[in-house]
């Protein structure tokens, strides 16, 4: 197990070196650079002085070299578009917003939707079934910033009882949490409705209602306890996703969270940012797959066997 | 006396008479068929060019003779969501075709030969798959500027990792096979083998790998146009014309409203047929 353990982590540091280097080589390969005449109106000299500031009069490979000697020190530079604070700094103001937002929607998300799995569950082929389905179906189809558009033009031109944007008050949280959610709570609500059906159908819950516990004992004691287990396998690969934020939902409703960087810091050609940006997605989707894996080599031994054999 | 002859329907007549019946299926189906002619005849279904405009006509609500309405310079707004049709639906299709060609053969040498190949492509999903498909994207699309055909390369390029995985999960379990055994003792060649008699095997997981694959490839065209990196104006895309009236959804809400609600129907369409052929493509999944 620890083989297999260490086996997969130096793999996934193999995975995170490949990305820095796809990177690094794809932004300095977008034309134009941070500090250029139309961004901002510069002698020759003084341009020269910021470039050799922040090292980018050197050669690539060099400057390469000096980032990630630095980022493994966990200085990941400054951020051209903010030159007052570090990317840490940055990124420590920011992200927390993100990580509120997804949190509220995740569990939105996981409440909702199991609830609405539940009801469609045991009132299969009734409207409530029929109603969660399209419920479900809209949610995974349609996408966030089209339902975003919706509900402002809804709750904020139309009826106005909500503001179109910005975050203060729990007032301001309402439409994003839930934009947010929609998706994710439909995925829940679909899998909970099959894995309830699917219990339902097992010789245990046959046993139950032959000792004549009450249907509700059944559906709520033991039906549902097994029945959600599953859940946590899809709740895994959400959380990256979650918590970094998404551009389209915080850029429309104009919450100062993580999400806007991903654009703006390459519009900016904001280099040390994107870098940041890049491995913080990828780390945290990284860590997802490493534990999930090791998870199931831990329930399955087969697992450790042939991928750690090799 | 009736004569009774065996159902001959093979695999795809099969397939079909599934399909149909699957009512919510060959509505979107209906729906998707209608867009397509749209797109295809919009000189004929449009009342004026995308770009006509006329400024003494801006900023119009709904009414007979602008049924959409009018935007910021006075262009028929019907007119430039017709036209928006074409690129949604060239960017599905050429930008899924694009990971097909990359996806489907990295996915068969790696299924197929396994060992090193299999190794070398399954890391390259690693990065692919740790990577951030949107950033990904959008630094192609800054790198090579905005356009249609860079837009098809940004998300061609992203976009092939789900089609590979299944065509590498589908060739390991038919290598194993007796026909892909008896082919091989009969000494046919790898390309043989794997073109004549994996593929056509391989055949239903991935179209419906790439019914599934469209929406997606039209949603990430209408963000990478809402962020003002994908088709270039006046050429008219949904995404484009939703974060160009964005800041006025206030007033002229239609202006925002009508694209969005066309990028919903298109990927609920193209997500409902992909249902629908996955359950007529694999009827082992509902029992």
């Amino acid at each position: 197990m620890f083989r297999y353990i260490v086996y997969r982590i130096v793999g996934l540091v193999g995975v995170l070196f490949l990305v820095t280097v796809i990177t690094f080589s794809l932004m300095h390969a977008v034309p134009g650079g941070p500090f250029d005449e139309e961004k901002m109106p510069l002698s020759a000299e003084a341009k020269a002085n910021i470039l050799r500031k922040y090292g980018l009069d050197r050669p690539l490979y060099e400057q390469y070299g000096r980032y990630m000697w630095n980022a493994l020190q966990f200085d990941f530079g400054i951020p051209f578009q903010s030159p007052g604070e570090t990317v840490t700094d940055l990124i420590a103001r920011t992200w927390p917003i993100s990580m509120q937002l997804g949190g509220m929607g995740l569990a939105v998300a996981f409440s909702f939707g199991i609830l609405l799995g539940i009801l469609s569950a045991i009132r299969q082929n009734t409207w409530v079934d029929y109603g969660t389905t399209v419920i479900a179906t809209l949610g995974i189809t349609v996408p966030s910033f089209a339902i975003s558009i919706l509900f402002i033009v809804l709750f904020a031109t139309i009826w106005r009882v909500l503001p179109t944007g910005g975050w203060g008050g729990p007032e301001t949280w309402i439409m994003p949490v839930i934009v947010y959610a929609l998706g994710p709570m439909a995925i829940v609500a679909r899998y909970t409705r099959s894995s309830i059906l699917e219990n339902l159908r097992m010789d245990y819950v046959r046993t139950a209602r032959a000792k004549g516990l009450k249907e509700r004992s059944v559906l709520f004691i033991h039906v549902l306890k097994n029945s959600l287990i599953p859940l946590l396998t899809i709740m895994g690969p959400m959380l990256p996703g979650v918590m970094t934020g998404s551009l389209f939902v915080e850029g429309i409703f104009r919450i100062p969270g993580l999400g806007q960087f991903f654009v703006t810091s390459i519009f900016e050609r904001d280099y040390p940012m994107i870098m940041a940006l890049t491995l913080l997605v990828a780390v945290l989707i990284g860590i997802v797959y490493l534990i999930t894996d090791i998870l199931y080599a831990l329930v399955d031994p087969r697992v450790r066997y042939v991928r750690g054999s090799k | 006396m009736t004569e009774i002859t065996p159902y001959d329907g093979g695999l795809w007549r099969d397939a079909l008479r599934r399909f149909t019946k699957n009512k919510l299926s060959v509505a979107a189906a209906i729906i998707i068929i209608v867009i397509s002619f749209m797109a295809v005849f919009a000189p004929w279904v449009s009342p004026s060019h995308y770009s006509e405009a006329n400024f003494d006509e801006a900023w119009q609500f709904p009414s007979w003779t602008h049924p959409m309405g009018t935007d910021s310079i006075g262009r028929d707004y019907f007119s430039r969501i017709v036209y928006g049709a074409r690129i949604s639906l060239i960017v599905g299709f050429v930008a899924q075709m694009i990971s097909l060609l990359i996806g489907v053969p990295l996915g068969a040498i790696a299924g197929f030969k396994g060992g090193k190949a299999d190794y070398i492509v399954m890391r390259l999903v690693d990065v692919m798959s740790v990577f951030p498909s949107l950033l990904f994207a959008i630094l192609i699309m800054a790198w090579l500027g905005s356009g249609l055909s860079n837009v098809l390369f940004a998300i061609g390029v992203t976009g092939w990792v789900g089609v590979c995985r299944l065509v590498r999960a589908q060739f390991l379990s038919l290598r194993a096979s007796d026909f892909v055994r008896a082919a091989r003792s009969m000494g046919a060649s790898n390309v043989h083998t794997i073109v004549r008699h994996m593929l056509p095997n391989a055949l239903s997981p991935i179209i419906v790998g790439l019914a599934m694959g469209i929406p997606q490839a039209i949603f990430a065209e209408a963000g990478l146009s809402f962020l003002g990196l994908g088709i270039n104006p006046p050429t008219p895309s949904w995404g484009q014309m939703v974060s160009s009236h964005l800041p006025n959804v206030i007033y002229y809400w239609h202006l925002a409203l009508f694209p969005v609600f066309m990028i919903a129907l298109v990927m609920l369409g193209f997500s409902l047929i992909g249902d629908g052929l996955r359950d007529a493509l694999d009827p082992r999944m509902n029992e």
